[in-house]
């Protein structure tokens, strides 16, 4: 919510090191089978991500129910083991460390769940549960309650709630006090996955808005997992969409939605329904059938079977993440919305897949 | 299918082994245990014992008394220690009880038990609902022989409405075997219906509250329809697995207190009388048995299962 | 008389906290061929009133008042509040049906999906169960369902979301209802599925003329389908009127923060969403007056008590909304940062003289 503004248009990963790199990462389930556990196949979740995150940004994460874009925000925080690639954070690898190498990188890195009635123990006072979070930073004993306070007042809550269980709270303020225990780490980094899609609407932007004034505040990166394109449009400075484990466009976020690059992109905004009498009712021609198996991937560009775009080098090769001026990537062969000097200027990301295909769109794959 | 057999073949299997291994190192562990004493009679010798222990082989090593016994098991030649007859006879004789012990008990605690585990659910709450979870509670911890001593006492001794115990064959005629068998049965359900009441009155009570039921309703289907179609299909599915491990617990042998209560001569008395004279072949072979027949019901539950419900496959 | 005409509805269940006043005083009505949209929050009461009008709350624990009436083809009026429990089943599925939020429970997984929908056309016409499947197979393949036959006898879990809730789509349509109420059809469906679902509504009713109410909490879907809105808060109906209506000239101050506090894309982002002050009030300790009062820039004394629900403008008739601040006064104070919304204060002049 601030680093486009510094960073204008096109954010400068150079210029600041990357608080978190996620280096063409890969997160495959086995699927066992039978009395003897043999893996039958495999779930390609995640299916080499690459992208960074800087200080102080706020990193949107797309994609429909299955895409991995959970799996990814739940792997970042190594709640998850990636089966490939590596994960750095602030420079040092934490693709393979064990759970007490972890512990620093704990208190650095926090989440905020989708649905905090869940997530809250209900047997603990919210006193309790947020002090759980100082006691990661090594808080003494005698200092958390004063903090605990504090942080309350700092999610906008009642310090006098400190002793109350989850259940006696409103869904906005169960979901205020889990922001409050993900702040008790001082975490640089918060990953929020679909912190709003439970709540109500008017109690949705009173947490959107809290979460942008800590952001201001205490300099905070996000990474925010939602289905909703509208709100992560609000929130997020870079948005990357996915489709079943793989990446298939990165950009600013407004780029985003003025220009999608992505067909998928594209069918993802023609879907969603605009609050408006006057925009309503526009010729609706919503992209056909399902999402294949995450399983059995089709090779070739995985979204080929519902596009209506897709040619024959679509279901023969994965399309390379190209990158176009003003910091997009998408990854398609016949991309949407770019210029003559767009695609002049394109060039294959070191973000793409390694098992893509190498010819840029326009090429011969055009043909 | 035939996977699932091969594959329920060979864990039975192994279950059976590790089974009559473990009897036969708790008998052969028990202090005072040695079968010699009992094969030599009470006026034996120590001599007598010695020639006795040289003759069955019980100085050779655990391993190989295992395998010994284990290969008399299989040939069926196995004998008792104390009575000097095969087991597989005396099973053969006590089957016949125990099946009709196990079949009518068990036709009785599923209707009765379904009866008011649903009655329980349908009227959550109230009177009927609480009565019968304090009933039910009270069969649960009713010991079964207690509750058959009770009946015997009143309706046998005192009012002469049933015979005082004793099995009668259902070749003697299906009047004079159900006489016979109606106060076992009813000793041996009390138990079960008071779980399986409880079970089912929780799953319906649940089913009730299901998206799908509220969709049956919302079809326009009649109450009566919603109960059996939807709710009571689904109620069902955790009772199976249930009833597969009982069942199978009392035709192995496992109805001891209900068969010795009514002098029933059934595999679960003949486990009795071996287990006080601590004869191990018998206890050992019935051990087996009874696990043969956990394992059969235990596969018989996996296939009921899978026609219940259908996210379940077998071969998976 | 309109097809489906719902007054003075009020429902209330006894709890252990005591009592919860879900609907209070609500009012509508929906004519054939017509998608009401009904929007609200949670706690609105708006799932209740759907399902009150199918029979779905009647418990031990419910009290009811008010009158639901049906108008059949021929005429005849039935209150589905005074139907006997037998009466209600008759008109369940055959002529008011229903699609509830989540296809992955909604239907019984130990059922091939084929025998369900047979199962209701059985319920209701007495055909043979091989011609009831014939018709299940039918109405699979006119839901856009490919390999219909093969499809009616697989069982839920092997369809995807948006499969299952084409199945129930099926299902409603199989004795060709006059009302079909759709609870949250599409809340748990991914965006590109609900496009395809709200597409298929929409055929539905142009199709066979059936008269929809549609229930939502999105603002978006309402947008997309509805003819006609009505707005929920806190158990009553605070707004209703047209869809245009009540996008562009919206006079409630609940609706102003309802639309204003929706992220959209397809304007500029704002630095800050609008919200609404506070919380919806418990249902079991409603403010006296008007429920929104507290939440309410612009309260007054006079919404301590109950505002009717009423024309404020009567060049448009099918307007309702039930507030005391006069019509003027709302035109002026509604916009904030150029769309409308909730304003945050109250300004200057909007006292007792702005006040219908």
């Amino acid at each position: 919510m601030t680093a486009t503004e510094t960073g204008g248009e096109a954010p400068a990963p150079a210029a600041t090191a990357p608080l978190l790199e996620i280096d063409h990462l890969q997160v495959l389930f086995p699927v066992r089978a039978g009395m003897l556990g043999r893996t039958r196949a495999h779930v390609h979740a995640v299916d080499d991500v690459t992208i960074n995150l800087t200080e102080g940004e706020t990193l949107g994460l797309v994609g429909e129910s299955g895409c991995g874009k959970t799996t990814l925000a739940r792997t970042v925080l190594r709640l998850t083991k990636p089966t490939g690639g590596h994960l750095r954070f602030r420079g040092n690898d934490i693709t393979a460390l064990g759970q007490r190498d972890l512990r620093p990188f704990r208190a650095e890195v926090q989440m905020v769940f989708q649905d905090p009635q869940a997530s809250l123990n209900p047997r603990k006072r919210v006193g309790q549960i947020i002090s759980a979070g100082l006691a990661l930073r090594g808080m003494p004993e005698k200092d958390r309650p004063a903090r605990v306070r504090e942080l309350l007042a700092q999610v906008g809550l009642s310090p006098e709630h400190v002793n109350r269980f989850p259940h006696e709270f409103s869904g906005g303020q169960r979901q205020r006090v889990g922001v409050a225990r993900a702040l008790a780490a001082e975490p640089r980094l918060i990953v929020l996955d679909e912190p709003v899609s439970a709540l109500d609407v008017s109690i949705q932007a009173q947490v959107v808005n809290l979460l942008d004034d800590l952001q201001d505040r205490l300099g905070l990166s996000y990474i925010f997992v939602a289905h909703d394109l509208s709100v992560v449009r609000h929130v997020s400075d870079r948005i990357a969409v996915m489709y079943l484990g793989k990446i298939v466009e990165v950009s600013p976020a407004e780029a985003l939605y003025s220009r999608p690059i992505h067909p998928y992109t594209e069918a993802l905004l023609d879907s969603v329904p605009i609050p408006d009498a006057e925009r309503a009712r526009r010729a609706r021609k919503p992209v056909q059938g399902d999402p294949p198996s995450a399983t059995a991937p089709p090779p070739g560009c995985r979204f080929a079977g519902r596009c209506p775009h897709a040619t024959d080098v679509c279901r023969r090769v994965e399309p390379p993440l190209v990158a176009y001026p003003g910091g997009h990537l998408a990854a398609c062969h016949h991309p949407r919305n770019v210029s003559a000097e767009d695609l002049a200027a394109a060039v294959i990301s070191p973000s793409s897949p390694a098992s893509s295909g190498d010819s840029l769109p326009g090429s011969e794959a055009a043909l | 299918m035939i996977r699932f057999v091969v594959r329920r073949a060979a864990s039975a299997l192994g279950v059976l082994v590790a089974v009559s291994i473990l009897t036969f190192l708790i008998f052969a562990a028990i202090p005072n245990g040695n079968p010699a004493l009992r094969l030599a009679g009470r006026t034996a010798s120590p001599q007598d014992i010695a020639a006795v222990t040289k003759a069955y082989g019980f100085n050779k090593p655990i391993y190989v008394q295992y395998a010994k016994t284990m290969q008399q098991v299989f040939t069926g030649q196995i004998q008792s220690y104390t009575q000097h007859v095969t087991v597989m006879s005396q099973i053969k004789r006590g089957l016949p009880a125990t099946v009709s012990l196990a079949i009518g008990a068990t036709v009785l605690w599923l209707v009765v038990a379904i009866i008011l585990g649903l009655a329980a659910a349908l009227r959550a709450g109230s009177a009927t609902d609480t009565s019968i979870t304090v009933l039910g509670f009270a069969g649960i911890s009713a010991p079964s022989f207690v509750v058959g001593a009770i009946l015997l006492y009143l309706f046998a001794f005192k009012t002469h409405l049933f015979p005082n115990g004793g099995y009668v064959g259902i070749t003697s005629g299906v009047g004079t075997w159900f006489h016979h068998m109606v106060l076992p049965w009813i000793s041996l359900a009390v138990l079960y219906i008071g779980i399986y009441s409880q079970v089912l009155r929780s799953t319906v009570v649940e089913t009730l509250s299901e998206d799908f039921v509220r969709t049956a309703r919302a079809k326009g289907l009649s109450r009566r329809r919603i109960l059996t179609g939807h709710v009571l299909r689904t109620s069902l599915i955790p009772l199976v697995s249930l009833w597969g491990l009982d069942f199978a617990g009392v035709v192995g042998g496992g109805a001891i207190l209900v068969e010795t209560v009514f002098n029933l001569h059934g595999v679960g008395q003949y486990v009795q009388q071996s287990v006080s004279a601590l004869d191990v072949p018998p206890i050992l072979v019935t051990v087996l048995f009874g696990a043969i027949f956990v394992v059969l019901l235990s596969a018989l539950v996996d296939v009921i299962y899978a026609a219940l419900d259908p996210r379940i496959r077998l071969a998976a | 008389m309109a097809l489906l005409d719902i007054d003075h509805l009020r429902v209330s269940f006894r709890t252990e906290g005591g009592t919860v006043q879900a609907v209070d005083d609500v009012s509508f009505s929906l004519e054939p061929g017509e998608i009401l949209g009904i929007v609200g929050e949670s706690g609105s009461g708006k799932s209740v009133t759907a399902m009150t009008i199918m029979g779905l709350t009647r418990s031990p624990n419910a009290s009811f008042a008010g009158r639901i009436t049906l108008t059949g083809p021929d005429g005849a009026t039935t209150d589905l509040l005074a139907a006997s429990n037998h009466q209600l089943e008759s008109i369940r599925g055959a002529r008011v049906a229903m699609i509830f939020q989540d296809p992955m429970t909604a239907l019984n997984p130990v059922h091939r999906v084929g025998d369900q929908i047979a199962e209701q056309i059985r319920a209701h016409e007495p055909v043979g169960k091989r011609a009831a499947t014939a018709r299940a197979v039918d109405l699979l393949r006119r839901v856009g369902i490919p390999r219909p036959d093969e499809r009616a006898r697989s069982f839920p879990h092997e369809f995807s979301g948006g499969m299952r809730q084409r199945v129930m789509i099926a299902m409603t349509l199989s004795c060709s209802p006059q009302v079909l109420i759709a609870d949250e059809p599409t809340t748990a469906l991914d965006v590109t599925i609900q496009a395809q679902i709200l597409a298929e509504i929409e055929d539905l009713r142009a199709e066979t003329g059936v008269g929809v109410l549609l229930i939502t909490h999105d603002l978006g879907v309402i947008a997309e389908v509805a003819d006609r809105v009505a707005v929920m808060y806190a158990g009553r109906v605070v707004e209703q009127g047209d869809l245009r209506t009540m996008f562009t000239d919206p006079l409630h101050p609940y609706t102003w923060g309802l639309l204003g506090s929706v992220p959209r894309i397809d304007k500029d982002r704002p630095g800050r969403l609008p919200t609404i002050p506070g919380a919806p009030p418990s249902l079991q300790n409603t403010p006296k007056g008007c429920h929104f009062a507290p939440r309410c820039p612009h309260r007054f004394e006079r919404c301590g008590e109950v505002p009717p629900l009423e024309a404020a403008d009567a060049t448009a008739p099918g307007h309702l909304d039930r507030c005391w601040l006069a019509l003027d006064t709302k035109r002026k104070v509604r916009i904030v940062n150029g769309t409308i919304g909730l304003p945050a204060a109250s300004p200057a002049g909007a006292d007792t003289a702005g006040v219908r």
